[in-house]
């Protein structure tokens, strides 16, 4: 109240209402004072009620955190997954049995009791282990649901059950090389799982470029040919021509993902993807393609075969010498050294170097995995380098990079980036030979299966196009005259190809109905049939009757009374060698 | 006049915080819920998620191809066995004499021709 106030008599407050003069100017300042604080309260007011009234009945909630953790679609590790989205790694919430030896009241008695419950676990070994100044140890690490239900029961104290990622591969052995394993903590060590370790962590899927059903088909048959053959190993691939996706890889001997510690060594090795190898024969693809590009005038142009061809101190030699002058075409389909050696002599070193390295063969391809094999290149590259990689002997790669290869010759000449992951978008690449060489090419590896080394690649109903390898390991001493790495390309449809099929067999062994060979026409182009006449369908490729008529093969001759002449490579050891004694150089 | 108003303004106050109350109550007890329901779908997410790894495992393709041998008569697609549409000849006019196209009854035909080509598989 602003009105004056006097102390009255009683010392106590009273008040006396003044009316006039000064006094009521005073009640009249009062008033207004009071009506304007009124009047901000009430705005005040006003304005909080309707901010009350719009927040309740207009305004959307605002989303905000919620108690509970919000339901993650998968727990940590994200999953890795084929073109088709099937699961092939995936993690798993399991639990897993700790203890603190500090809380636990009686050991001994605890450990034999868990031992009950879980039979693997050795209750001497587990007392020990826990009888020392430890506050933590984990006593077993994923846990079934049984197993936590039966420990939970015993309700021993100092023994609890952690929350724990379990990572699981549904296919088992049948992508291990590709997508890997990790240990126990869910960290990658191969593979897929090791290459895409940060992204996986963070969540992110990977969508690989497999088909499990390719996949499936070429580890199927790699299986049974390894078996039929009792080779030591296989290797196998599928790769779309155009984009240079991977559809299929398989290595020979495999292992379970889930215990990559129980593998061996040999089978943890990625052969297709890792391996290095003088592939032989199926280089002569390269030389051909190289010799009409750089070379030869046409699939007629002729080069002397007529004698060995005789190098310094080596000899380079045919299997089934014709001892007269080969044509392009009957150089390939005979598969002869000594023109594919003269080929490359004609093209000269640089450019053969030149070329084969615009295929992408002498420098390590950059596959999505961390195991990608570094070819071995020979260094100094010399002239005699030149004529024996001209027939696949002295240049290792993998198989990976042979595929790679034969992919950008049958393609109509664009080489491909070899990947692992699904591509969506165009694929862009340079071109390495002419659009005629690789017509020219799909018309010589037809010829190849039609009437050559690789009749057995015929699969009913396609047109498979290829190219037969049939190579002695090096080994200890020199080349190994039984220890074969037999392989066949296969590319299809020959007439229009979108696929590369790549089967190796390594040390395959002959058997009767093989007539004793153990050769690549014999062992590995069987294998790749089979795999066309079960992918096809998958891969949506109509069986077609023969090449069209612009692209009937080379029609090769074959030559009276040789009968043989054929069966490229027969086992009664290397009919011709480099014949440098000691020097490691032998091919067939 | 100040005496209503004060009453007023008391019973005001009561009502609100009565209501404020409810609300804050109803509030508490659907977040609750939420956290209930946030709960069954995590563990129904985790379910499926086993589920679909589950799925995946039984779906192997070996395993397919084990089950199919064992238990189906099938054997894989082969090329001849394929036709394009434009390759089917096509089918001879209706007219009174119709009942001549209808096959003649043969034997069924037995699994024991094919068994030859499933010994490929």
């Amino acid at each position: 109240m602003t009105a004056p106030r006097t102390a009255g008599p009683t010392g106590g407050y009273a008040f006396k209402l003044v009316r006039e003069g000064a006094g009521r100017r005073a009640i009249d300042v009062g008033r207004i004072r009071l009506g304007v604080t009124i009047g901000l309260f009430g705005i005040a007011f006003a304005v909080l009620a309707g901010r009350l009234v719009e927040l309740t009945l207009f305004a959307e909630a605002e989303p905000r955190p919620t108690r509970v953790v919000a339901a993650k679609p998968e727990p940590g590790r994200a999953a890795i997954q084929d073109r088709n989205g099937l699961l092939l790694a995936t993690n798993l919430t399991t639990a897993s049995l700790y203890a603190r030896p500090k809380a636990m009241l009686d050991v001994p008695g605890a450990a034999e009791k868990l031992a009950r419950v879980l039979p693997e676990i050795d209750a001497a070994s587990l007392t020990e282990r826990l009888s020392g100044e430890k506050q933590f140890a984990w006593i077993k690490r994923h846990l079934t649901p049984r197993q936590q239900q039966e420990v939970n029961a015993l309700g021993l104290p100092g023994i609890g059950l952690a929350p724990d990622h379990s990572r699981i591969y549904p296919q088992g052995a049948l992508t291990a090389h590709v997508v890997g394993y990790v240990d126990p903590d869910s960290r990658g060590l191969a593979g897929i799982e090791r290459s895409f370790d940060g992204a996986l962590r963070r969540g992110e899927a990977a969508e690989l470029s497999i088909d499990l059903r390719v996949q499936h088909a070429l580890r199927d048959e790699l299986l049974r040919s390894v078996e039929r053959h009792q080779a030591l190993a296989a290797a196998g691939l599928v790769m779309d021509i155009a984009s240079g996706e991977i559809l299929g890889m398989v290595s020979l001997p495999d292992f379970e993902p889930q215990r990559p510690g129980a593998a061996e060594r040999e089978a943890l090795f990625n052969r297709a993807a890792l391996g290095v190898y003088e592939m032989g024969s199926t280089l002569k693809a390269f030389t051909t393609a190289m010799a009409l590009e750089l070379g030869a005038t046409s699939l007629d142009h002729k080069f002397d075969a007529r004698a060995p061809l005789q190098y310094a101190r080596f000899s380079i030699r045919d299997d089934h010498p014709k001892n007269r002058w080969l044509s392009v075409s009957e150089v390939f389909v005979y598969s002869s050294n000594i023109g594919s050696a003269r080929m490359a002599m004609d093209v000269g070193i640089a450019r053969h170097r030149q070329f084969l390295g615009s295929l992408g063969l002498l420098e390590a391809v950059r596959l999505e995995l961390l195991e990608n094999g570094q070819p071995l290149v020979p260094r100094p590259w010399r002239e005699i380098n030149t004529l024996t990689i001209a027939f696949g002997h002295g240049l290792a790669i993998t198989p990976v990079q042979l595929v790679a290869g034969y992919a950008a010759l049958a393609n109509g000449g664009i080489a491909v980036t070899p990947t692992l992951l699904k591509r969506t978008g165009p694929v862009e690449g340079r071109r390495v030979v002419s659009a005629e060489t690789s017509v020219q090419m799909r018309r010589l590896m037809r010829a190849v299966v039609e009437q050559g080394t690789g009749k057995q690649a015929e699969a009913e109903g396609y047109l498979v196009g290829g190219k037969t390898g049939t190579a002695e390991k090096a080994g200890r001493g020199g080349y190994q005259r039984k220890a074969l790495l037999s392989s066949f390309v296969g590319v299809f449809p020959a007439d229009a190809p979108r696929f590369v099929i790549l089967a190796v067999l390594d040390e395959p062994k002959g058997r009767k109905d093989t007539n004793g060979y153990a050769t690549g026409g014999w062992t590995a182009a069987p294998a790749v049939a089979r795999i066309v006449n079960r992918i096809a369908p998958v891969l949506g490729v109509m069986p077609t009757g023969r090449m069209p008529l612009d692209m009937l093969p080379p029609l090769i001759a074959p030559e009276a009374g040789a009968g043989g002449m054929f069966e490229e490579e027969p086992t009664r050891g290397p009919v011709h060698e480099i014949a440098a004694h000691g020097d490691q150089l032998a091919t067939r | 006049m100040i005496r209503l108003a004060t009453a007023l303004a008391l019973a005001l106050t009561v009502a609100v915080s009565y209501g404020v109350y409810r609300l804050k109550h109803e509030v508490r007890l659907l977040e609750d819920r939420l956290a209930a329901l946030d709960r069954a779908i995590a563990a129904e997410n985790q379910i499926i998620h086993v589920l679909r790894a589950e799925w995946a495992f039984l779906n192997r393709p070996a395993a397919l191809q084990a089950a199919a041998d064992r238990h189906l008569a099938l054997q894989p697609v082969a090329a001849r066995q394929i036709v394009a549409i434009d390759d089917l000849p096509f089918r001879r006019e209706p007219g009174p004499d119709r009942w001549k196209v209808i096959p003649v009854p043969r034997p069924k035909p037995t699994l024991s021709s094919h068994e030859s080509q499933g010994a490929r598989r």
